[in-house]
Parts: C-alpha cells; structure tokens; sequence
C-alpha cells in the first residue's frame, strides 16, 4: 500500500516535472538582458542621435521649400532684393540643417544602407552647389548694377541653384517615400 | 531496491511522455504603415523551445530586438532607440495551448507579448502546413513605444507581426 502511494505521488509529480520554459533553456543568459554602462551609453547616443536627426528633418524640409521659392523669384534677382533675400535665408537654414546632420552621433560598425546611402551621396551635389550659387548669385548681381558683363561661370548661377534644389529634393523625397 | 528502481523508472517514463521542441529555423516579419509608405523589417536570429506532455504545451520565443533588419540602414537604428534596445533587449513570447491543437490547421491561442519592457495578452492566429506560421497585430502604444512620425504623421499604432516557425525535436 504504501509502494501504491509513494508511486502514485511519483506519478502526480512528474507531472509537473515539465518546468516552465525560461530564457536560460534559450541559451540567453543575465548577459542578453542584463543593463550595462556600455549598454546604457549607446542608447544616450542614439537619443542625442535621434533628437538632431530630428531637427534635421523638419529644418530641411523647411529649407526645401525657402529653395523653392527662391528658385521661383530667380527671374528678380536683378530687379529687386526678394530674390536675394530669399537665398540668404535659405543658405542659413540649409547649413543649419546640414549642422545637425554632421553633428549627429553615429554608433560604430554601422554600415549605410538602402536609402540613406542615397541621400548622404545626393549631398555631394547638393553641397558644392550650396556654396557655389550664393557667391555666383552675389557676383552676377553686383555685375548688373554695374553694367559689366558676366563671365560665363557666373552666367552659370541659375543652372548651379537649380542642380543644387533638384538634388535637395530628391534627397528629401529618398527620405520620404520608399521607393 | 526493487521499489527504488520501480519509482524511477515510473518517473522516467512519465517525464519520457513530454516532448521537447527547439526552434530549427524561424522568421519574424513587422510591417510598418505610414501615410507615405510601408515598410517591413525582419529577424531570423529567433531562439525558442516548446516542451509539451500529453495535456498541454508551453513555449517561449525570443528575439533580440536590435536584430530586426529593413531596407535601411537609418530607419533601423531609429527601431532600435524607440526599442530602448539597451533596456529591453529582448521580444518575447510566451504561452500554453492543449497539445490537442497541434493536430488542427488552424487555431488561435493566447500569448503574452513583451516587447518595450511591457507584457500584454494577444491572441495569435496560427496557421499549420509544412512549418507554423503566426500572426498578431502588435499595438505601439499599448506597450508604451512612442510611435515615430514623418512629416509630422505618426505610423499607425497597430504593426502586424508575422511570423514562419520551423519546430523541430
């Protein structure tokens, strides 16, 4: 009676012997989850990283459409100053966005990929055409008050701004809508 | 003696009765809505087991949440810092279902979710062929995930989760 017993016991305890599947039975450790220093300041910088990307979206985008209102005042730009200053606000938010863009922390071992890849090659064009319309515009301005003639570089200024607000755009659009 | 060998080999044959499944290859799919596109990311760096006697089943699933991977390289570490990847590492899944139901096609069983360090009950359907496949729709803000906006347009706060899991003995 009592072998009846201890056995029926075994029986019912065996039952529950099936114990609850943990993370340890996946072979992940304290280590996986556990919080680290080096953990923790990852995150902060992808915190800081994210909070500048941020800016970087919404001061673009404002940048894009100050460009393309300037691009649209260009046939102006000799007449009055809309023009011009138009171009100056746009050439102080552009850099401004690209400051956030640059300052933005980006954790080691991250290749770029898809694309993002896309929009930091666009800035390669976009760049150098930012730099260049502004002092193009300024020369081909003080060109026509003074009634001299141009050279062919600075003739140049509307096809440079346009080059820099099409690849601007399409930089944007690469962030917006996935193609 | 006798009774010594009696009382475990009865042990053993009971414990024999519960089986044993480790995940051999698996596949964790989100789907991501936005008013200007949708965007899928997955993981295949899933680890999970099942053990089941002859009433019932219990798993558990995990996937490192810092292994889901889209088409770009940007939006992923984006994924990672909303995640808070360094907090909360690890998505899981856990549950019980009556061993009876791995016998059927199709079946809905509940799960608990944690994902962002928030665990909720989802039902998940699941849909059996040659492997298993499961289905949910995560809720963002359910799990305190602040859901993350482009051109000031958030994505849509229910993400469907799909999932291909091959068991194996």
């Amino acid at each position: 009676m009592k072998l009846f017993w201890t056995c029926l016991l075994v029986v019912m305890f065996s039952q529950f012997a099936v114990a609850e599947v943990s993370l340890q039975d996946l072979g992940l450790g304290d280590d996986a989850v556990k919080e680290t220093p080096q953990k923790i300041e990852f995150q902060n910088t992808m915190k800081e990283r994210q909070r500048k990307l941020k800016r970087h979206e919404v001061l673009g985008l404002a940048t894009l459409g100050l460009m393309a209102a300037t691009v649209m005042t260009g046939d102006q730009g000799a007449e009055g100053n809309t023009h011009m200053y138009l171009g100056m606000a746009t050439g102080a938010m552009y850099f401004t966005t690209a400051y956030y863009s640059l300052t933005a922390p980006k954790p080691m071992g991250v290749i770029d990929r898809g694309n993002i890849k896309w929009h930091k090659a666009l800035a390669w064009v976009h760049f150098p055409a930012m730099v260049l319309a502004p002092i193009l515009g300024y020369m081909y301005k003080q060109n026509e008050e003074h009634h001299r003639k141009s050279s062919s570089l600075v003739e140049q200024h509307p096809t440079v701004a346009q080059i820099g607000f099409g690849a601007f755009a399409l930089s944007a659009a690469l962030m917006t809508i996935e193609f | 003696m006798k009774n010594l060998i009696l009382i475990l080999v009865l042990f053993s044959s009971t414990s024999l009765l519960a089986k044993d499944f480790k995940l051999a290859s698996a596949k964790a799919i989100y789907t991501v809505k936005h008013l200007m596109k949708t965007v899928k990311g997955r993981s295949e760096e899933l680890k999970g087991k099942m053990v089941c006697d002859q009433k019932e089943c219990e798993f558990l699933i995990a996937v490192p949440a810092k292994s889901f991977v889209s088409s770009d390289s940007n939006r992923d570490l984006n994924m990672q810092t909303i995640l808070d990847v360094a907090r909360f590492p690890l998505v899981t899944a856990k549950g019980k279902f009556p061993a009876t139901e791995l016998e059927k096609s199709d079946w809905t069983l509940k799960s608990l979710i944690s994902i962002h360090g928030v665990e909720k009950e989802y039902l998940v359907k699941i849909k059996k062929s040659q492997m298993m496949e499961a289905h949910f729709n995560l809720k963002l803000e359910d799990h305190k995930i602040e859901r993350p906006s482009l051109l000031t347009f958030k994505i849509e706060n229910e993400v469907p989760m799909d999932f291909e899991i091959h068991w194996a003995e």
